[in-house]
């Protein structure tokens, strides 16, 4: 092949690949449907279930109706394509139904339908199953089917699929201000911190243990349990009722840090750890001091002092030479098992940090300043470790509390690097068509979790508590209270305040939890707890600098 | 060593004393052998081609897909049988050496098309899909460019040269 004709076949194709991807994008966007020829879908919803609904031409009021049923009103569509993953894909989680035409009868799938079945979001998994993506294609197929009373493949097969962008309309519903970093007030954000706080509350059974995993929707417990998990809601529990005063809360941490003293305590040889399922590790036993130490702050109940300098113990005991913790215990052969887990030694430096401020016991502290040097230090040093980072929220957290005690420089740049990085990959609101300002992620295609915006926002919080003492002037402070203002401010917006209640069994029973994402209204107990301590970390905060820049 | 003997077998140019004394170099006649040196690096890039599809298809994705597994499959092969082509050519060796080479081209306009009008399909449904995803579409496509486009589109271009000459 001569040059000549090279560069002509490569020229063509680039040409026609130009041409054909502007056409491509054209083709699969949204074009706005004239007011006149939308489609309105009218629901009447009670308890969460759809009772009627009318499909019908607009009508003067949709705009702000008053009469019952709640409006979806489809005001852009697009072509959708019925074969895998592209109708998967289609469907922006959150903002798209589908209108299926065939044989001259229309069925539709509106957002709340999907949003009811939760169809956004579950149609691939990857990362072991926690991350899922596209909208679940069966479902959609075959309630459509239904409706045009043909099978699901008939669908697929026959009907003409359009993509419709729906906008919901309440009836006498009160737009509530959208909540950005540009308007947080401390105000708002104690409510917040409150309803969270009463989610978990109200959650409570005799023994002070929390509803694990619920079905928001549904108002249903998902059976299993998580002591590590107990702990931390536990913790934010302790904040939240110091922070508001409240008695109900107060109630409840107490009953909730009683169960963990009374039910999950027991012995590891020598030593006291908490026992999960028959198992001791590090990751338990730190998160339980984390909400013993708090409640000791906050001046909720000091006996908790005792049970502090018992499982502080227990996790010095674990530490090797080098700083690192040994992560699991073998009771049966009473001695450490030397393997590293997730989050546990985060979790164990801040635990041994705040046990010594509560015991004032300098092992604690020794404990403490070593595993946090380890996990800064030769504990992430590797070629490239600038550009990839683990989950550093709780190592954050221990360089705060340390940091009036045994400031660790390396350990504040360490942190500043980590939050530098998350900012790069914080949404802003051109970023996704979904609702993701502040969220955290690498693309549009899966709906942002919260919980991971609510982890980097407390963690960043407690990054900028110690680096407004080190240096209140770093050029570092603006961003990174940018970064927690918007992450807080995208929680907020989504947490139960109180939500779509046409679409819950029981609105009142989720009132003030927080879900996994915008779609996955599955509220864990950790996702509340997260949020709410992100929340009081950052009225913590405001409360130290009113103004800050 | 195969790819020694191939060397060695190689009709390298001929150095021949003119009347003035001066070296002049005889040039390969049409339908010669490419040069060796020639014949080596693009054989070693077509094993590091085979080789790296092998990784990124085989060893790289979780699953299997037959749309995607079967090409691999097809241009590993092309991609062997070109290398061996180059270390022990004979002469039908420059059919076997374009055939290969077109193909790998046209699997590679194919792909990086592909990763483009995907890329234009999700930005027509999502809208600006967010800086990660375009610079994971940017570096996918950048990543096979040298391979799968420059690789082959360079053998087509020495291989015509030498059928010229």
């Amino acid at each position: 092949m001569t040059p000549r004709a090279l560069a002509r076949l490569l020229g063509a194709w680039l040409a026609l690949l130009v041409v054909s991807a502007i056409a491509v994008a054209r083709w699969a966007a949204l074009a706005p449907v004239p007011p006149s020829e939308r489609l309105v879908v009218a629901t009447e919803w009670r308890n969460g279930e759809k009772s009627s609904r009318r499909v019908r031409p607009p009508e003067p009021g949709d705009d702000a109706p008053d009469g019952t049923a709640v409006l979806e009103v489809g005001v852009a569509e697009a072509p959708l394509l019925a074969r895998s993953p592209f109708f998967e894909l289609g469907l922006v989680p959150g903002l798209d139904g589908v209108r299926a035409s065939l044989g001259g009868r229309t069925a539709v799938v509106t957002v709340d339908d999907l949003l009811r079945e939760q169809g956004y979001d579950r149609a691939s998994g990857f990362a072991s199953g926690q991350l899922t993506m596209g909208a679940d294609r069966e479902l959609v197929l075959a309630r459509l089917g239904e409706q045009l009373g043909v099978s699901a493949r008939d669908v697929a097969q026959r009907a003409t699929l359009r993509r419709v962008r729906f906008e919901r309309r309440v009836p006498r519903a009160k737009p509530a201000p959208r909540v950005t970093a540009e308007v947080l007030d401390p105000a708002a954000v104690r409510a917040a911190v409150k309803g969270a706080g009463e989610y978990l509350a109200r959650g409570q059974d005799d023994r002070g243990r929390y509803r694990y995993l619920v079905n928001a929707l549904e108002n249903k417990t998902i059976a299993g349990y998580n002591l590590p998990r107990h702990a931390g809601a536990t913790f934010f529990m302790a904040q939240a009722a110091g922070l508001l005063g409240d008695a109900r809360l107060r109630w409840a941490v107490l009953m909730a840090a009683g169960y963990l003293r009374k039910e999950a305590m027991g012995a590891c040889g020598p030593y006291t750890c908490v026992i999960d399922d028959g198992e001791a590790n590090a990751g338990s036993a730190a998160l339980a001091v984390i909400a013993f130490t708090e409640l000791v702050r906050r001046q909720l109940d000091d006996s908790f002092v005792h049970e502090v300098r018992l499982l502080a113990a227990f996790l010095r005991s674990l530490q090797r030479p080098d700083g690192e913790l040994m992560h699991e215990y073998d009771r049966a052969k009473g001695r450490p098992i030397d393997v590293q887990r997730l989050y546990f030694s985060g979790e164990a430096a801040l635990a041994l940090a705040r046990a010594h401020r509560v015991t004032g016991d300098p092992a604690d502290l020794e404990a403490s300043k070593r595993l946090l040097a380890r996990l800064v230090g030769t504990g992430w040093s590797f070629f490239g470790s600038r550009y990839y980072w683990g989950e550093e929220h709780w190592t954050c957290q221990a360089m705060a509390e340390l940091w009036d005690r045994a400031p660790n420089e390396d350990a504040l740049t360490f942190c500043l690097r980590w939050h530098a990085y998350q900012q790069k990959l914080q949404y802003d609101a051109t970023d996704s068509p979904m609702d993701a300002e502040g969220a955290f992620g690498f693309g549009s295609f899966v709906s942002p979790r919260l919980t991971p915006a609510s982890s980097r926002g407390e963690a960043g919080a407690a990054t900028l508590a110690a680096l407004r003492a080190a240096r209140p002037s770093d050029p570092a402070v603006g961003p990174l209270q940018r970064e927690i203002d918007r992450a807080v401010a995208f929680v907020m917006r989504h947490q139960f305040t109180p939500g779509p209640t046409h679409l819950f069994a029981d609105p009142i029973a989720v009132q003030g939890g927080v879900p996994g994402s915008s779609v996955d209204w599955t509220v864990r107990m950790d996702y509340p707890q997260h949020a709410g301590s992100m929340m009081v970390r950052w009225l913590e905060l405001r409360e130290r600098a009113p103004n800050p820049p | 060593m195969w790819y020694s003997r191939a060397v060695a077998e190689e009709p390298a140019e001929k150095e021949r004393s003119g009347a003035d004394g001066a070296v002049e170099r005889e040039r390969p006649v049409a339908g010669a052998a490419p040069g060796a040196r020639g014949r080596l690096v693009f054989a070693v890039l077509a094993a590091l081609v085979a080789l790296l599809v092998a990784l990124g298809v085989f060893a790289g994705l979780p699953a299997r897909w037959a749309p995607v597994d079967v090409p691999a499959a097809i241009v590993m092969l092309s991609e062997i049988a070109a290398m061996v082509t180059l270390l022990r050519w004979s002469p039908r060796s420059g059919l076997v050496v374009r055939a290969t080479s077109g193909l790998l081209l046209a699997v590679g306009l194919t792909l990086i098309a592909l990763l483009v009008w995907t890329g234009a399909w999700l930005y027509g449904v999502y809208g600006p899909i967010g800086k990660g995803g375009a610079l994971l579409y940017f570096f996918v496509a950048a990543l096979a460019l040298p391979y799968l486009v420059v690789v082959p589109a360079a053998r087509l271009l020495w291989i015509g040269a030498k059928k010229r000459a």
